[in-house]
């Protein structure tokens, strides 16, 4: 029943054609078909809706290929994620966000993307109200869960034109109850078959395994705990390899099933055979993530780093993803990287490669008798 | 910086860091934050890290830079929101070949 009315608003919003970009994200079609059911595009009123679920279920890439669909149904959209916000504040001095002017700066950047004019200076926060309230428009907020920036751009529905959709994406479900968004849609675990086909699709291009490998895909699948990021990681690493080489990974995974996704993702990175993708991988983890590629080859310029062809393979790993000529790696991949970095000398911080965590910098700094802070690059 | 409320660099903080590439101070985005109090260590800089890529440093509270300061590896220097007077002196331009970027803000400034 379900299903027809999703097909018949489908159907109705001409949504049914595939844009490339997302072909291949088994299960996708379904989360789309339910949130546009949703979002009930027709409705007049201005709604705010929220899609909810854990870390690496694939929250943001539904978000993203959501929004490459319905966005041209409304006359403005943005994508706002931290990405964009960094990019924003750049330019700006003193980079807090927590008073008038900044606030007054990101409002600009959010007009100029909405309205696709260059740089729109704002005089007061009456202006974006101002601007949009006889627009329809899409905005979708990824994973901010700043107050004073959520404040700043999207907080009040009456800004916004009829028919105007908020989505906000996030982990965390309270999140919710504190913008009053009522409606959200859960992105649960996929199924075993369908992850068993998110799998295949990453290891071997294909949505079943080929003759031979079925058990061995299964197992596998099972031991990423059908987790999208985990069920990505794993099959790009096993793409290629011949039947030898799974066996011998299989042990390596049984701590999977304890429930440790990051012993499972830490594959992906024990895997890769060469230490420059390694050591790219700690840079971006560390320093680089959110970065502009142009950015990241400047400042490793000198350093021997194979950069570009290292950014190709941790593309090819599913370890990151490339977006308008940004680095972004996963908020959970990223913790394992600075996992790794910590565990290079757990009891000393001045040996480490990088230092991020802000307790450890505070001693260092502050403590004459810490060996040296060696950054090999 | 967000996250603490004191910093304090030791006389001797940077001495066993002649390596270091990237320095990075900065305020995350959008905490609210108080402002963190920087206390740096009279001399502090004398053994500033000489081969420094990156230096970027929100909020830096001295007029001058770093009196160690090179600029022969440096690719990318951002000072924002700083009480920067004056770079640097008695360098010559074709010891800063590396520099790309460039940002420097003073504390006044606005939009």
């Amino acid at each position: 029943m379900v299903e027809d009315i999703a097909n018949d608003v489908l159907a109705k919003l001409n949504l049914t054609t595939t844009s490339n970009d997302f072909e291949g994200f088994v299960g996708i079609e379904g989360h789309i078909a339910k949130i546009s059911l949703m979002l009930c595009l027709e409705c007049k009123q201005v709604r705010m809706f929220g899609i909810w679920g854990p870390s690496g279920i694939g929250k943001t890439t539904i978000a993203r290929a959501l929004f490459s669909r319905i966005s041209r149904h409304f006359q403005g959209s943005v994508f706002l994620d931290r990405a964009f916000v960094s990019k924003s504040m750049e330019i700006y001095s003193g980079g807090n966000v927590d008073n008038y002017n900044a606030k007054l700066h990101l409002q600009g950047k959010f007009l100029s993307e909405i309205l696709r004019a260059k740089d729109i200076k704002i005089s007061n926060l009456g202006v974006v109200g101002e601007r949009l309230k006889h627009m329809k428009v899409l905005i979708f907020i990824d994973d901010l869960d700043d107050q004073v920036v959520l404040d700043a751009l999207a907080s009040k529905p009456h800004w916004f034109g009829c028919g105007s959709r908020i989505i906000v994406i996030t982990k965390d479900k309270q999140f919710f109850r504190a913008h009053g968004i009522g409606l959200f849609y859960e992105v649960g675990l996929p199924s075993d078959k369908l992850a068993l086909e998110m799998f295949s699709q990453s290891a071997f291009r294909q949505n079943s395994p080929p003759p031979g490998f079925t058990e061995l895909a299964s197992e596998v699948s099972k031991r990423s705990g059908n987790l999208p990021l985990a069920l990505n990681v794993l099959g790009s690493h096993l793409r290629g390899r011949d039947k030898e080489d799974w066996i011998d990974m299989l042990p390596r995974l049984r701590k999977g099933l304890d429930g440790k996704i990051e012993k499972i993702l830490r594959v992906g990175y024990d895997e890769l055979s060469n230490k420059d993708d390694k050591a790219i991988f700690r840079l971006i983890a560390c320093l680089f993530n959110g970065a502009e590629i142009s950015y990241i080859k400047l400042l490793l310029a000198d350093s021997n780093l194979g950069v570009t062809i290292g950014l190709k393979n941790l593309v090819d790993k599913s370890l990151i993803r490339i977006g308008c000529d940004t680095v972004e790696m996963h908020s959970m991949l990223q913790e394992m990287g600075r996992e790794i970095v910590r565990e290079q000398s757990i009891y000393e911080p001045g040996e480490r490669e990088f230092l991020v965590d802000s307790t450890d910098i505070l001693d260092v700094l502050n403590d004459n008798t810490v060996s040296a802070l060696f950054i090999t690059t | 910086m967000s996250e603490i409320e004191e910093l304090h660099i030791h006389k001797r903080a940077f001495k066993r860091m002649p390596n270091l590439r990237f320095l990075r101070f900065y305020k995350k985005l959008g905490k609210q934050s108080k402002e963190a109090r920087l206390h740096l260590q009279e001399g502090f800089d004398k053994f500033f890290p000489p081969k420094l890529k990156l230096l970027s440093w929100d909020d830096y509270p001295m007029r001058r830079m770093p009196s160690n300061f090179h600029a022969g590896y440096l690719v990318v220097l951002r000072m924002q929101h700083s009480k920067l007077e004056k770079l640097w002196q008695g360098v010559q331009v074709k010891f800063c070949s590396k520099i790309r970027h460039i940002t420097i803000l003073p504390f006044e400034w606005h939009m």
